[in-house]
């Protein structure tokens, strides 16, 4: 079976739904209750702020970038990002260390089927999980209209909390 | 963004007395639903002698609109522990004992790693 990989799609129109999506969660009221915050960076990317929690209680906030490149055809690119909106590197604060999550992966420098090397959060509500040719199980794929960006944002949140989450890379900036 | 049972048991409770809206509201177990697939949220009331198999069901049907899946996920909020596995306990047992918040978490299937 041939993976089907994402294209990008009208600028205006990605944006124009991300945004609309991401306004629908916020006004459930919930991302608020979860501690969660938003920056919209440029019309295709926006900034969410999410506190992971350690099995002690402690929380470290994570940034993740959210693109709109291939939405809502695709699920949005996601990035976990430093506070300057560079790219978080593994031995930093920025990215996390989450282990035995069987449907989650975290790699720091991916080789991507076009050669590019960049990070990869590896689950199936990431653009990059399509674009990296995995080939997921049919209730397993993104779906239009039955998938939003919360469903990206909730596993985020997920796994960046007790069991999962083990702490920060690193220590350094 | 409530669904239409709650809003249906809104109104069936403005139909009624005090003394009999006390009595409805005291039989009935409200169980938030979350499809943290898209996001929306929903309510499902149910009487607690209905078994939480039962209760799961109708939230499908009433919230997440859709049937269940291979590797569908329900989670409670709090203890995070699979709803399904009390599938044969009766809701107001259930609750009581195993999921005080009354939120439950619905996921599909993720791939990945």
């Amino acid at each position: 079976m041939t993976a089907e990989r994402p294209t990008p799609v009208d600028a205006e129109v990605a944006a124009a739904t991300l945004h609309c999506h991401l306004e629908a969660l916020w006004c459930t009221g919930r991302p608020e209750r979860l501690g969660w915050r938003r920056w919209y960076i440029d019309p295709m990317a926006v900034a969410v702020e999410i506190p992971a929690r350690r099995a002690d209680g402690s929380t470290e906030p994570y940034l993740i970038r959210l693109g709109a490149k291939y939405y809502d055809a695709f699920p949005p690119t996601v990035e976990f990002v430093r506070d300057d909106g560079m790219r978080a590197r593994q031995g930093t604060r920025w990215f996390p260390l989450i282990s035995d999550v069987p449907w989650f992966g975290l790699h720091d420098a991916y080789t991507y089927p076009d050669g590019s090397v960049g990070q990869l959060v590896c689950f199936s509500v990431s653009a990059e999980y399509y674009l990296s040719n995995h080939t997921p199980e049919p209730q397993m794929k993104w779906s239009q209209g039955r998938h939003r960006v919360a469903a990206t944002l909730n596993r985020l949140a997920e796994v960046l909390q007790h069991p999962f989450y083990k702490g920060p890379s690193g220590l350094a900036a | 963004m409530r669904n239409l049972a709650y809003r249906l048991n809104m109104l069936q409770r403005c139909s009624m007395s005090d003394e009999e809206r006390e009595g409805h509201d005291k039989k009935l177990i409200t169980v938030e639903v979350i499809n943290e697939d898209d996001g929306h949220e929903g309510e499902v009331q149910t009487h607690p002698s209905e078994l939480v198999r039962a209760v799961v069901e109708k939230a499908y049907h009433e919230v997440i609109k859709r049937g269940p899946q291979p590797g569908d996920r329900i989670r409670c909020v709090g203890s995070g522990e699979d709803v399904l596995k009390y599938a044969e306990v009766p809701i107001g047992i259930y609750v009581a004992s195993h999921c005080h918040s009354h939120q439950w978490l619905f996921a599909g299937q993720t791939g990945g790693a």
